[in-house]
């Protein structure tokens, strides 16, 4: 599970004509079970609402 | 093999029923981009998945996709629960109950029934996950269309739950993905295809 | 307009219910996270400690209430509640 290295450039790391999902990086769950069950995950980092407007900012 | 636990992933508690809504929300049952096909798919694919981590992924999010479909139907039968001939009538569901009365069967919005055209299980391991990917976005965007349409806060809790879920599977997806390539060769992903070729 | 589903009578029963779905769903989510970070120490103990629970939790309702699951199933009652009982796509206890 290896995330971008300086080392190795940003091409060698993600060589083209490929698709590539970031690894989640903030492992941390929500401290209330409550609300991650309503929200539907119990990953912050993963809980994308639909808002139906874009959002200025 | 799977056994059944006598309970809902989320609660569905409908008091209003709809049949209108519910004509549309049966997309998510029988639909092309619902969960039954979302489930089908997973679990064809699993079968020749030469990872062992990315074939439990396909194997516990196709296991989900079912509690999903569950859900759907719990929706559609709640929103269609004891409605009379006149209120069947006005609606439009006229349709769908000549032929089914009240009882579920998977067909999408418009009218095609389920089908396995609605999923492919290709065999070729980036092929087949970046299909599902795409059918986690088709299912987030569906859900998209669905809460532009409802406005019942009882209707929408469980499907903002369901719609929650897709963007989690996505993320699992990409990481099979990226599990997927750290097995093979980054100067050429496509010289073989791990699922045939020795 | 019709009452969709069946009103739900008793509130304690909703509410542990409740909590076994919560609980449940971490674990679903523990799973899914597992299955592509398998050596993630923190996780299995986040998800073995979910795990015994559940087991807890579903004990106590089907003491209290009928059965979840077939492998739980109080032996000493003299009626199969699992067919007996409300199907959860009713609404009442889901």
């Amino acid at each position: 599970m290896q995330e971008w290295k300086p080392q190795i450039s940003y091409a060698e790391q993600f060589p083209a004509a490929m698709a590539y999902v970031p690894w989640q990086r903030n492992c941390n769950m929500y401290e209330n079970l409550d609300e991650a069950f309503k929200t539907g995950t119990i990953f912050p980092e993963l809980n994308k609402p639909f808002l139906g407007r874009r959002v200025k900012g | 093999m799977w056994n059944y636990e006598k309970r809902l992933q989320y609660p569905v508690k409908i008091t209003q029923t709809n049949p209108k809504i519910a004509q549309v929300i049966i997309s998510q049952y029988g639909g092309p981009d619902g969960e039954l096909a979302a489930s089908m798919r997973y679990l064809a694919q699993r079968y020749t998945m030469p990872y062992n981590t990315v074939a439990g992924v396909l194997t516990d999010i196709g296991t989900e996709e079912l509690a999903h479909f569950e859900m759907i139907c719990a929706i559609v039968y709640q929103l269609t629960r004891n409605l009379t001939p006149e209120e069947i009538k006005e609606s439009g569901f006229d349709k769908y109950y000549v032929d089914h009365t009240l009882a579920l069967w998977p067909q999408a919005a418009g009218g095609i029934p389920f089908n396995a055209c609605e999923f492919q299980s290709k065999g070729d391991v980036i092929t087949d996950l970046m299909e599902d990917m795409a059918a986690e976005q088709k299912a987030r965007t569906t859900y998209d269309n669905i809460l532009r349409l409802v406005k019942d806060p009882e209707v929408c809790d469980p499907i903002k739950f369901l719609r929650a879920r897709e963007i989690v599977h996505f993320q699992r997806f990409g990481e099979s993905l990226r599990i997927a390539q750290e097995n093979l060769d980054s100067r050429n992903f496509y010289a073989f295809n791990p699922e045939f070729d020795k | 307009m019709n009452i969709g589903c069946k009103p739900c009578m008793d509130s304690e029963r909703q509410k542990l219910l409740l909590e076994i779905s919560k609980v449940d769903f971490a674990l679903k989510e523990l799973n899914l996270y597992l299955d592509t970070h398998p050596y993630d120490q923190q996780g299995m103990e986040n998800f073995r400690q979910y795990n015994a629970l559940k087991n807890k939790l579903v004990k106590d309702y089907t003491e209290k209430y009928g059965p979840l699951v077939l492998s739980i199933v109080d032996m000493d009652s003299r009626e199969w509640k699992w067919a007996t009982q409300d199907w959860p796509w009713e609404g009442g206890y889901n």
